[in-house]
């Protein structure tokens, strides 16, 4: 399937692209241990307080961490003009669109997912919620990066687009929020069940899945076109 | 490749913000006939390969292609060859070969190192393009862009960057060569091709523009 072989090329290109010029996976996790590691100064060393909040807080930090540098991910081929090949390619924009997002996912959110227990020992979060968090956030990193990149391809071709794009973002990326954590916080305190929130959060995944590519394809075409 | 293959622009006119680069711009090219642009900076040279390349829109005016090898969209038969060479800087120029050969969906696994030396970059296969000089990421963006056959060239300044041995042993050659196998070529350009039997469509600064035959 040529179609097929093309966009794992894309994908495995963005991936040693992002191992060799650095910023992505690494950089996105140090950024999220960041994030994690000044909250307690500001919400104070309490140890319930810290628990009960984890959920959210872990969910903040990863939503900002995919999102911060996501502004380059169009905008990179945009500036060497590979963007151009790829609007003259056979394989259509909004594939390429999903591939380039998927990269993104592999450096990005998967990696932050799998971090998670480690960083929710920092905030005190409970043994038996580590893998419920873990859990949404795989599932709901997809989404973020899907939506972020709708905003980068409306500011792709803004120089300083990277806070204009999470302006963007950040509202469309509420409903996400709310159900991972919620999903995260039914498995620790209840009283709903992990399952309802964890599959409202799926399906804004899926949702994501299929309208963002087409939105984000679409906003590349209309501010090169 | 492309026997009665034909370009044929009807009456574009191309607007950038608010001023009009250049409009009543009619031409039919037939296979096998290679046209240069010619003017100043910004008259809209560039402008309007974009615009044939489906990367820009005209203000007004219609694009097509007749008897066209498939029906697939005009943009999937060009190859635009912009000022932007469409390199990455981390990725090596074996490296380039072998991504675009999968992405266009050509097995080139052999066919790369005879590329690298149709591009006399054998002594750079393993060099990432970022420390390429310019003249070798432009023969290494041109080279991504033969990996597939298209019919159409569209060619933002080729000969730009090259030293005049490259102009004449690769630009030139390669420039004469879609020619004879029926394609079309579209060239901006202020420096000769070296290729004969060219048409020219000159832009004077006002925005008009006349047909010749190319001196060049």
């Amino acid at each position: 399937m040529p179609l097929l072989s093309a966009l794992s090329a894309l994908v495995r290109r963005d991936l040693v692209i992002a191992s060799r010029i650095g910023g992505g996976a690494e950089l996105g996790i140090v950024f999220f241990l960041s994030l994690v590691a000044i909250v307690p100064f500001a919400i104070g060393p309490d140890q319930n307080t810290l628990a009960r909040l984890a959920p959210a807080i872990l969910w903040i930090a990863a939503l900002l961490a995919t999102l911060f540098g996501l502004d380059r991910l169009f905008q990179a081929d945009e500036e060497d003009g590979v963007l151009d090949q790829f609007m003259l390619a056979e394989a259509p924009l909004e594939l390429i669109v999903l591939a380039k997002c998927f990269a993104h996912w592999l450096t990005t959110g998967l990696p932050l997912a799998l971090m998670t227990p480690l960083f929710g020992l920092m905030l005190n979060l409970p043994a038996d919620a580590m893998l419920p968090l873990v859990a949404t956030l795989a599932v709901g990193t997809p989404a973020i990066t899907l939506i972020g990149a709708v905003g980068a391809a409306v500011t792709v071709s803004l120089r300083r687009g990277g806070l204009l794009m999470a302006v963007l973002v950040l509202p469309l990326a509420v409903p996400t929020l709310i159900f991972g954590v919620g999903a995260a916080n039914a498995a620790i305190i209840g009283p709903t069940t992990f399952g309802t929130p964890f599959l409202l959060l799926l399906a804004t995944t899926l949702s994501s899945l299929v309208i963002c590519p087409l939105a984000a394809a679409a906003a590349i075409r209309l501010v090169r076109g | 490749m492309t026997r009665d293959l034909c370009l044929i622009a009807e009456t574009l006119a191309c607007e950038k913000g608010e001023r009009l680069l250049f409009r009543d711009l009619s031409f039919t090219l037939e296979h096998g006939s290679g046209l240069i642009v010619t003017g100043q900076n910004g008259v809209g040279k560039t402008s309007l390969l974009r615009i044939l390349a489906g990367l820009a829109l005209p203000a007004s005016g219609t694009l097509r292609i007749a008897n066209a090898p498939s029906d697939k969209p005009l943009s999937e038969h060009v190859h635009f060859l912009g000022g932007k060479d469409g390199l990455k800087a981390a990725l090596t120029a074996r490296e380039h070969i072998a991504f675009w050969s999968r992405f266009y969906g050509v097995q080139t696994d052999s066919a790369c190192e005879a590329m690298l030396q149709t591009l006399f970059l054998e002594q750079q296969a393993n060099v990432p393009a970022g420390v390429l000089s310019s003249g070798q990421r432009r023969r290494l963006a041109f080279g991504l862009a033969l990996l597939v056959p298209r019919p159409i060239w569209l060619l933002d300044e080729p000969m730009n960057a090259l030293d005049p041995e490259m102009r004449e042993r690769f630009m030139s050659v390669l420039i004469a060569q879609q020619l004879a196998k029926g394609g079309i070529v579209i060239a901006s350009t202020h420096l000769p091709l070296g290729v004969p039997g060219l048409h020219e469509l000159a832009f004077a600064p006002d925005g008009t523009h006349i047909f010749k035959r190319a001196v060049l």
